[in-house]
């Protein structure tokens, strides 16, 4: 498990938009997951994380020390343990998948 | 700038207003019911990776730690403009989506204003079974 330094300019994203529920740790939840990467894990026990049309990203580096954790399960998972509101101020793009094309029938 | 431009730009403004009421008015209502800890609500601008678009959300807290949320996506082109809604529940991992009001592609202004306005209505209409 690594602290993620701040001042490394680095984007993590998330599964779904920017509003403050999708950015507040749920009861009974330690933290957020994020990926540091727009891929969903790779390997045995691991489940598509991008379930969502649309994701978010945020600038690790711009959040406060201690609140970023790549903790690499499943790898390239990073918890996270900001506020929505530091989340927010966090340079925070939306962005959206590319629907797949239509099945050939 | 023409008179004709001064005029959309009003009307575009006095519609934001309106849907930006519209999920104030219902984020007192939904905040009433005894299931709902907390509501916020927002009709905002924000960056995305294809250019700048309008979101709008009602988040609900639930008492039992869950949230629902009610989401409005508008993104828009030289041509056309498109509005996507949905009711979804939140979790660790992000959004799962109850129900999904078709998306909608318009492609004149007076269209997308009256459209807006129905489809916003139409979302904060929905309920999930978690505020029966």
């Amino acid at each position: 498990m690594a602290a993620l330094a701040s001042g490394l300019g680095f984007s993590i994203y998330r599964n779904g938009g920017s509003n403050p529920a999708n950015l507040t740790i749920r009861k009974g939840q330690a933290d957020l997951s994020f990926r540091n990467s727009l891929s969903d894990p790779i390997g045995p026990d691991t489940q598509p994380v991008f379930t969502d049309d649309q994701y978010i990203g945020v600038d690790a580096s711009r959040l406060p020390e201690g609140t970023v954790v790549l903790d690499d399960d499943p790898p390239g998972h990073v918890s996270v343990t900001a506020t929505p509101g530091q989340l927010k101020n966090a340079n925070l793009t939306k962005g959206k998948f590319p629907k797949p094309p239509p099945s050939v029938p | 700038m023409t008179k004709h431009d001064e005029t959309i730009a009003r009307q575009l403004l006095g519609t934001l207003a309106q849907v930006t009421d519209l999920f104030r008015n219902n984020a007192v209502s939904v905040g009433r019911h005894n299931k709902v800890s907390k509501t916020v609500n927002a009709v905002e601008f924000i960056r995305s990776t294809t250019g700048p678009m309008l979101t709008g959300y009602l988040d609900a807290e639930l008492k039992d730690g869950t949230a629902l949320s009610w989401l409005l996506d508008v993104v828009w082109s030289d041509e056309s403009w498109t509005i996507c809604a949905r009711l979804a529940r939140t979790t660790r991992n992000g959004p799962e989506t109850i129900q999904m009001l078709p998306t909608e592609e318009i492609r004149e202004f007076d269209h997308f204003r009256d459209s807006l306005l129905r489809i916003v209505q139409q979302l904060l209409a929905l309920r999930s079974p978690a505020l029966d």
